[in-house]
């Protein structure tokens, strides 16, 4: 019997550590925002949301409540989301944020666990646009979008797993709004 | 006639005696009784009122299922009545904020969908009349039935909820749009990307 319960209390206390490590990993995923408050001040449009904890789970269950085949979709989508951070900022001149504010939230992507999806330069309105994800094992638990035009800029933070291929499909449905923030100009042949 | 013969059999009158001579076939002789018969034999009115009982049982269940029934039809009634009248409160308001420009001051629920009409609250109460009577003739098919009209029906949200929706469905679609944006470009660069190896 003794030996039975050490070896118990050995399993128990290595679940203990997978857990924190796994939640050590999903907090990691978080950027931090904090440099990016002066920019409010200038910018001609600014769109913050936080979600995450209780007002998430609100929303998780609101979704269970409306019943509907999309909102289900996107239930499922988002089951395991612990967070989605969103800064959107438009700009009416060129120059007007600092551009190393941005390159200062890329550069905590470069920390381990962090690896990039895509990575796109144009020298057309200074684009760069950055997608890095984390993984946890198999599962992702992180994704970050940075987009930085000479007029725009947009950061978007996931904590958590998210079936983004669901959630493309349901861009536009159920109320999402289909919110075209910057349109580029196709070039003319 | 002499009547001692007649009384006390004494003396002889032959008018009597002949008379006894013709009545003779029914002279009374002593025999055993019959035997009494083995079992019981049921009268025939008695299974008629039985019969009878049995009908009154079924009458008085049916008359209590009767009640039951119209007490529940009753309820529901009342239940969609309550229903309607919410659902004509928080569209006057709206009404009201829309035609004057004046808000309302906060309400514990907000609508997100706008189904019951104000209207036609008699529709509303017949449909519930006519649910509760499929349900008892046809459970299976009239159970699917109203399940798939209960998911039509209005989703009331509290004021926190609608918030909470509201935030994550904005955070979605920007993430979306962010998403879709990125794989756009992608494959117009791979698209571009295969032309030019094409050309060449």
């Amino acid at each position: 019997m003794p030996i039975m319960s050490e070896y118990l209390l050995k399993v128990l206390l290595l679940m203990l550590f997978l857990a924190s490590a796994a939640s050590t990993n999903a907090q990691d995923a978080h950027l931090r925002f904090e440099k990016l408050n002066n920019l409010e001040s200038k910018a001609l449009d600014v769109v913050e949301v936080n979600i995450d904890g209780k007002l998430l789970d609100l929303a998780k269950r609101t979704l269970v409540k409306v019943n509907d085949q999309d909102a289900q979709k996107i239930g499922q989508a988002i089951s395991g989301l612990k967070g989605i951070y969103v800064r959107v900022y438009n700009f009416e001149k060129d120059g007007e944020y600092d551009i190393a504010d941005i390159d200062e939230i890329r550069q905590q992507l470069q920390t381990p666990g962090w690896e990039r999806l895509a990575n796109v330069r144009s020298k057309r309105n200074n684009q760069k646009v950055d997608v890095f994800t984390m993984f946890t094992g198999d599962t992702m638990s992180g994704v970050a979008v940075v987009i930085s035009e000479s007029k725009s800029v947009a950061l978007v933070n996931v904590i958590g797993p998210i079936d983004i291929d669901l959630l493309a499909e349901l861009s536009g449905k159920l109320n999402i709004p289909k919110i075209e923030i910057e349109k580029e100009n196709k070039p003319k042949n | 006639m002499n009547e001692d013969y007649l009384w006390n059999k004494t003396g002889a009158d032959a008018e009597i005696e002949k008379l006894e001579n013709q009545l003779r076939a029914f002279r009374y002789r002593k025999t055993a009784p019959p035997a009494l018969p083995a079992l019981p034999i049921k009268a025939p009115h008695q299974t008629a009122r039985k019969s009878n009982r049995s009908l009154y049982a079924i009458a008085a269940c049916a008359m209590v299922a009767m009640i039951l029934l119209g007490a529940w039809l009753q309820f529901s009634i009342s239940k969609t009545k309550i229903q309607t009248q919410s659902a004509e409160i928080v569209l006057s308001e709206n009404e009201f904020s829309n035609s004057t420009g004046f808000i309302m001051p906060d309400s514990p629920d907000v609508t997100i969908k706008k189904t019951a009409s104000s209207k036609q609250p008699p529709k509303s109460q017949v449909l519930s009349s006519k649910k509760s009577l499929a349900v008892i003739a046809f459970p299976t098919k009239a159970m699917a039935n109203i399940h798939r009209a209960d998911q039509q029906k209005n989703v009331m949200l509290t004021k926190e909820e609608k918030f909470a929706y509201d935030q994550l469905m904005l955070a979605l679609s920007i993430t979306s749009s962010k998403l879709k944006m990125v794989k756009d470009k992608a494959a117009g660069l791979e698209n571009s990307q295969a032309f030019y190896e094409n050309k060449q």
